[in-house]
């Protein structure tokens, strides 16, 4: 969004004292109970891995899983290999329904990205856990993903998501806590829900504990590792428990109250089916990857991509979803247009004049000028090309010709000519006022690109492709001592992944 | 005023220039007669285009083809047209999209949509850079030139491959990145990041023929010393000292100090600046009018106090600017606006007034530049990145006045670089303090007459 948009928004929300709206329509399909899936994860302080993890399928009672100290690797293992058996099973049994994973904020995403790091390639485990470990890496890895893709309505994250749909008044940073943000979407008066967002701030909903109630554990924690017996380190075990299962209690219960509050903000945005064939696709692709891996052992990395063409394919691809979320949102949700306006990648304006305009000898197009705002500023330059917000084929492309502002800059007027005869959207006419032009937000284009990059190792794998042997030195793995120089701030160099 | 003998050293130095430019463009074709990748880099206005035509014209006496990739129609445009003149239009295929505007940008130049209606024999084809990576099946090319190749991510590289087992990619490594929307978070550790500019990846991953080009013929020397800085490579003025310079008759009872001083101070140096107080009360904006303001009327002054280039090497004597030779860059275009807004009606439709961005590739006798610091308190990533001043700064052929708010030297060394960046990339931003650092250190030091 706009950092102008943002702004008046965000002054609005103090003035009136609530939340206010920043979309139309919400623009991510929530699926029915049965397809949804949460999870909350706690981890101890210092560390990485998962303490504790709690999760709920439909109406379903949540599960609780941990382990009394979260530095023994085995057993933390064992716990997700618990929990990645119920989350594979929530998307394997889909059965043509969009699943959804939906997750409190932030940090537990990373706790997906964690997760996905350290099992998705892990190697030493019993033999029996291993393969649920790395299909649990995997499936991570792709969730991780979809936190990261507008374009995806497979993991929510919650806090994102509440905050993408309204402006609070309150500073940016305060915004990354759910607890927070519940209490300002809470009925009541300003003050009143002032008082309780700053309580709800209190009280951690990331995958930290209170330092106080953590310093509290310590002594459960070393009484399990040292006692002299079973019953004695079960007592301790069971106090540790306790204390995690109430802190994922809530962490869960304030998740469950996110969503509704998300599903009961606005209506879908029509658009937000594309997002959900999208997602859909999503899910198809993982399980033709997941075959993949079952026949060729090749698993891809979650950490990054070194090969060249997969790296390009998947930046094509991810580049195609943020344009596709948008244009699939857009055309219906004003606030959107405004978002574009504001970024100076649309205008709104009454149309001066339209008709017919003969480009080159004999091609006849439509030609409409467009008065807009002059006062705002525009990244849209002549030659580039515009669709009329609304047209939901977004094929009725119009070029931009010229674009002149009157002497006191208040008007600026836009000369536009169609690129089809028969320009698709809505219809334009002379005094047409208030008619939004927008870029044109083609993600066919990055997804072609993806294609071509793709179609460049097919050729070069058969030798057909003549640039084959420069794929092939970029392909090739470097030796640590081959490692370029990286030139560092004060002049000194030093080879990449090394600390010499 | 520049004297003869000055002009007579110039002169065989630029002979030089020009004999090392032409030796280079025969070696890069020499190195293209086999499979090979060659990177070319260029400072600003060092004659990358002509370099390119002068590649093609050793391939057109070798009856061969080339295909040319830009990075935007208006090069390709222009590049045609350029062609054209020194091999001939009808040696010039302008290959565009099927929706494209299919009017020759020269007359007597093909346009051609598909592979198979382009013409046999030797040829040149030239396209943007998506035209040639979207496309299934390609005209038959001996050698790709590829033109401002450091705005052309490694990921747009890549389908090229398909059609050549040669390139020279030419580009200035100083300028802007390549547009990235997509976050990139996921390719910072790559060993092929997609999303970089392709050149350098391949400079990186592979042994490539690494050519850098001799000297700007576009910047004054004092100008040539001062951004080498923003480059791993040498390079110098085709200009020596003493052959650019403004003259400006002298300032009326009416002066503003400031801008009159600093246009006094371009009949010495070819950079000064114009510092704005801060405010007396409240913050700054990003569209701050006062520095719009100083902007504007730097350019109103030069106008009115009648300036004049002078630059022996071009051939230039006493050359009275009109609005057209002068142009205003900022780094935001809530700037731009602000700018035009204060510029007289009259002005605003001759004087360029852009984003660094759009500024790429162009050029202007006296530039105006918003420093990308200026009202920036607390600067991002964004505005610390080195291309944006380096663009801004490599623009003007005779004079360069910076605008900014006072705060900028305290603001440059009150940033402490985090050091954000992945692990074993380099660090990008505090590269760019440090530039910028120097570039500001260099301004103090001109204005108190170091």
């Amino acid at each position: 969004m706009a950092a102008e948009r943002d702004t008046a928004l965000r002054l609005r929300a103090f003035l009136v004292g609530k939340p206010v709206a920043r979309l139309e329509y919400r623009p991510l399909p929530v699926v029915a109970p049965r397809d949804r899936m949460l999870a909350v994860f706690l981890r101890m302080g210092g560390e990485s891995s998962p303490w504790a993890i709690a999760w709920k399928r439909g109406k379903s009672k949540a599960e609780f899983r941990s382990v009394p100290e979260a530095r023994r690797r085995t057993d933390v293992a064992g716990k997700v290999a618990d929990f990645g058996d119920a989350l594979c099973g929530h998307f394997e049994s889909a059965d043509g329904a969009l699943r959804q994973l939906w997750i409190p904020g932030g940090t537990h995403a990373e706790m997906l990205h964690f997760i996905a790091l350290r099992f998705t390639k892990a190697k030493k485990a019993d033999a029996a856990l291993l393969p649920r470990l790395n299909r649990t890496g995997r499936r991570c890895t792709q969730l991780f993903d979809s936190t990261q893709n507008p374009n995806s309505a497979l993991c929510v994250d919650a806090t994102v998501r509440l905050k993408e749909m309204f402006a609070f008044p309150c500073e940016p940073i305060r915004e990354n806590h759910l607890g927070f943000l519940l209490a300002w979407l809470e009925n009541g008066p300003g003050s009143a829900r002032a008082k309780a967002a700053k309580a709800a701030e209190a009280l951690s909903v990331s995958t930290s504990l209170d330092p106080e109630i953590e310093r509290s554990m310590v002594s459960d924690v070393e009484g399990w590792n040292e006692a002299s017996s079973e019953a004695v380190r079960n007592r301790h075990a069971e106090r540790i428990h306790n204390v995690l299962e109430s802190e994922l209690r809530r962490r869960l219960e304030l998740l469950e109250t996110a969503i509704a509050v998300y599903d009961d903000a606005a209506s879908e945005n029509p658009g937000a089916q594309a997002i959900s064939s999208s997602s859909m696709q999503e899910m198809a692709r993982f399980d033709d990857s997941e075959d993949f891996v079952a026949q060729t052992g090749i698993v891809r990395s979650p950490e990054t991509d070194h090969s060249p063409t997969t790296a390009a394919m998947s930046y094509a691809h991810k580049d195609a979803d943020m344009i596709a979320a948008r244009a699939a949102l857009v055309p219906f949700d004003r606030s959107c247009q405004e978002d574009l306006i504001a970024e100076g990648s649309a205008f709104r304006g009454d149309v001066l004049s339209i008709g017919p305009v003969t480009i080159g000898v004999r091609t006849l197009r439509t030609q409409v000028v467009v008065a807009t705002d002059g006062g705002l500023p525009l990244r849209l330059r002549e030659s580039d090309s515009v669709v009329v917000a609304g047209d939901l084929s977004g094929k009725g492309v119009w070029k931009i010709t010229q674009i002149s502002d009157e002497s006191n800059r208040a008007i600026r007027s836009i000369t536009l000519i169609a690129q089809q005869a028969t320009p698709t959207g809505p219809a334009l006419k002379r005094g047409s006022a208030g008619i939004v032009f927008h870029e044109k937000l083609d993600a066919e284009l990055r997804r072609r690109l993806a294609k071509m990059v793709s179609n460049t190792k097919s050729m070069a794998a058969d030798g057909m492709a003549r640039g084959a042997w420069i794929l092939e030195k970029l392909a090739e793995r470097e030796a640590p001592d081959a490692a370029p120089d990286v030139e560092q701030f004060d002049g000194t160099k030093t080879k990449v992944g090394t600390d010499a | 005023m520049p004297n003869r003998t000055v002009s007579t050293d110039g002169a065989k130095h630029r002979d030089r220039l020009g004999a090392t430019m032409t030796k280079i463009a025969a070696d890069l074709w020499a190195t293209a007669k086999s499979p090979s990748v060659t990177v070319v880099s260029s400072p600003p206005g060092a004659g990358k285009t002509r370099t390119l035509i002068a590649v093609c014209q050793h391939a057109m006496k070798a009856r061969k083809r080339v295909g040319v990739a830009c990075q935007t129609n208006a090069q390709a445009d222009d590049v045609c047209r350029r062609l054209a003149i020194e091999i001939g239009a009808s040696r010039v295929c302008r290959y565009i999209s099927a929706t494209g505007d299919d009017t020759p940008p020269v007359a007597g130049c093909h346009v051609e949509s598909t592979a198979n209606n382009i013409l046999a024999g030797p040829l040149v084809v030239v396209g943007t850079t998506m035209k040639w990576a979207l496309i299934e099946n390609a005209p038959d090319v001996d050698l790709f030139l590829i033109d401002e190749a450091w705005q052309m991510a490694l990921a747009s590289f890549i389908p090229l491959l398909r059609f050549c087992d040669r390139f020279i990619l030419i580009g200035d490594p100083g300028q802007i990145p390549p547009v990235v929307s997509a976050p990139t978070e996921r390719w910072e550790t790559s060993t092929n990041p997609p999303h970089r500019a392709a050149p350098e990846v391949l400079r990186d991953r592979m042994d490539v023929t690494r050519v850098s080009l001799p000297a700007t013929w576009r910047l004054p020397h004092d100008t040539a010393n001062l951004i080498r800085d923003f480059y791993d490579f040498k390079f110098e003025s085709a200009a020596m000292e003493g052959e650019r310079s403004l003259r400006f008759v002298a300032a009326k009872s009416d002066t503003i100090a400031g801008v009159d001083k600093s246009l006094d101070q371009l009949t010495r140096h070819s950079i000064a600046r114009v510092l704005v107080p801060m405010p007396k009360a409240g913050g700054l904006a990003q569209a701050d009018p006062d520095v719009a303001a100083a902007a504007a009327a730097t350019v109103v002054r030069a106008l009115e106090r009648k300036a004049t280039a002078t630059a022996i090497d071009r051939d230039v004597a006493n050359k009275s600017l009109k609005p057209t030779d002068i142009g205003v860059a900022a780094s935001h275009r809530v700037m731009v606006q602000a700018v035009l807004s204060k510029l007289p009606s009259e002005l605003r439709t001759q004087v360029k007034v852009d984003t660094a961005e759009r500024w790429q590739g162009l050029e202007r006798e006296l530039m105006v530049v918003v420093h990308p610091l200026s009202s920036m308190e607390n600067p991002g990533d964004f505005d610390l990145e080195t291309g944006r001043l380096c663009v801004m700064v490599s623009r003007h052929q005779s004079g360069l006045v910076v605008v900014g708010r006072e705060h900028i030297g305290d603001t440059l060394d009150g940033i402490l670089p985090v050091a954000a960046q992945p692990i074993g990339q380099p660090d990008a931003v505090a590269r760019g303090l440090k530039r910028h650092r120097a570039f500001w250190k260099h301004l103090d030091e001109s204005e108190r007459g170091i």
